[in-house]
């Protein structure tokens, strides 16, 4: 029997582990309960704060990409206003040097009147005059050639046609040796072509 | 307040060594021209102007050295190996015979060309999209000498001989074709004198007058720009009235010039020269061409060779230097 009850501390031992677990685990429900509202409450304030920094992070998004664009737009505005300026200038020294009677005006002088023009209007790199035709009369430039009654035919060109229709009309800007953009300029006055660059430095 | 005396004097010590070693480890900006010394101005300081204006500062941001050809267009290639060597960080090389050495030195390192027309000398492939380690400022010689001609037809209307003076390192076939052509549309004649340096100036002069030529144009090109103070006194010695590329020959005897202005043109070449400091790819990045040229005339030297200038010309000339 001693041999026996030499054996039962042990075993008595085994039941007295699990007891004293269950023991143990008397608050265990109550903890667990605990650490659940908080893991809820930890999850419900993150999920708020990321929805909050996410929505927060949206609106200043669009509200600095429409800040921007609003920036670009004036920019933009102010580069279109001061070509706008440049063109115009432009048009009005050409309008100046062709007056009404200046056509009549012997060949001689309408050219070294162009060649004024090309001194004061250092944008324009050349003058063509067309005739009602469409042939070219005169033509005045920094870079080729000055040719006077070459007899080209501009007839079918925009320049020449669109003009013709609308008094005034301005290439879309193009590139010479795809190097500076340059743009031609027709312009109705007592039949005158005027090709210019564009405002490079704009 | 004792420690921060001691402190300040201490930190001057200890600055200036440091400043003097940075200013040699400084990037190297090499310029090859094919001057002599005594005529780098003013171009130098243009130039140094540009950059200054950059806050490329010689001395203080960059290094900016001049390697002189002195006339001869053979040193170019050595020069340059030279600027190699040095690791310089960007080669300014102005006129054709520069740029090749420079081309043939490196494929590395960018080169910044200032030169009279970079697509007709093949320099490079397109003026958007140079290649290789290439880019910079074409001055359409090719268009300007032979509209240098029509207008010194128009301050010479009786003149039927003209004389040329050509450059043969810098001027391409495409361009003695252009300034041929016309020649004829104007019905004149032409008579071409080479100078490959300073030697050949009076020669061509002699020639110019056994052929009868009543005036000149001074085609574009580094070295005739360099030699225009012996160009200008042979033009006055010999009652030539001339046409030249830059205005800075006209003040000392040429008649007229016609074309970029030479400030323009370097501030562009300063501006590139930045753009590749910056670490731009040159390839990449397109040659420019200025858009502004101007007509010169000096009304002294008009008087002193006996020649009258109509007013109208006078008129469509943006500086008369009376």
């Amino acid at each position: 029997m001693t041999a026996v009850d030499k054996t039962t501390p042990p075993t008595t031992s085994s039941w007295i582990a699990p007891s004293s677990a269950a023991a143990g685990s008397a608050p265990h429900p109550r903890g667990r309960l605990l650490r659940k509202y908080a893991l809820l409450f930890i999850a419900l304030v993150g999920v708020a704060l990321i929805v909050n920094s996410a929505l927060d992070f949206w609106f200043s998004y669009q509200e600095h990409k429409e800040a921007l664009l609003r920036v670009q737009q004036e920019k933009a505005d102010a580069a279109a206003r001061r070509i706008e300026e440049f063109i115009d200038q432009i048009e009005r020294q050409i309008g100046w040097t062709t007056h009404a009677r200046w056509a009549a005006g012997p060949l001689d002088q309408r050219r070294f009147d162009y060649v004024r023009l090309l001194r004061q209007a250092p944008a324009i790199t050349e003058l063509t005059e067309l005739d009602a035709e469409g042939k070219e009369q005169l033509k005045v430039s920094r870079l080729a050639e000055d040719t006077v009654a070459s007899g080209e035919s501009f007839a079918f060109a925009p320049a020449f046609t669109e003009a013709k229709a609308h008094g005034v009309w301005f290439s879309p800007v193009y590139f010479r040796k795809e190097s500076e953009p340059y743009m031609t300029m027709g312009m109705v006055r007592a039949g005158k072509n005027a090709g210019l660059p564009s405002p490079k430095s704009i | 307040m004792k420690y921060i005396g001691v402190f300040l004097i201490l930190a001057l010590c200890a600055g200036t060594p440091v400043f003097a070693q940075d200013a040699t480890n400084l990037p190297l900006v090499g310029v090859l021209r094919i001057n002599t010394p005594d005529t780098i101005e003013p171009m130098a300081t243009q130039f140094r102007t540009a950059l200054a204006a950059l806050g490329r500062v010689d001395g203080r941001t960059i290094r900016l050295e001049y390697r002189l050809a002195e006339g001869h267009v053979e040193r170019f290639s050595e020069l340059a190996q030279a600027l190699v060597a040095e690791n310089a960080r960007v080669i300014v090389a102005l006129g054709d015979p520069a740029v090749r050495a420079a081309q043939q030195a490196t494929r590395s390192i960018p080169i910044v060309a200032l030169a009279d027309d970079l697509v007709a000398s093949g320099l490079i492939s397109s003026l958007a999209r140079p290649g290789g380690n290439i880019t910079g400022v074409s001055i359409l010689a090719t268009e300007l000498d032979a509209k240098k001609l029509e207008i010194l037809k128009q301050i010479v209307p009786g003149a039927r001989r003209f004389g040329v003076l050509s450059d043969p390192a810098n001027t391409v076939p495409a361009r003695m074709r252009a300034i041929a052509d016309r020649a004829r549309k104007l019905g004149i004649e032409l008579q071409t004198a080479d100078v490959r340096g300073a030697g050949d100036v009076a020669p061509a002069f002699a020639s110019f007058r056994t052929g009868g030529a009543e005036a000149i144009d001074i085609l574009a090109s580094p070295l005739l720009n360099a030699l225009r103070q012996e160009l200008g006194r042979l033009l006055l010695d010999y009652r030539l009235p001339a046409i030249c590329q830059f205005r800075e020959a006209v003040e000392v005897g040429c008649l007229a010039s016609y074309g970029v202005r030479l400030s323009d043109a370097l501030a562009m070449t300063a501006a590139l020269t930045d753009k590749m400091l910056k670490g731009g790819q040159p390839g990449d990045t397109p040659a420019e061409q200025p858009t502004r040229f101007e007509l010169v005339i000096n009304q002294r030297v008009a008087r002193s060779i006996g020649i009258e200038i109509s007013p109208a010309i006078l008129d469509g000339a943006d500086e008369v230097i009376e």
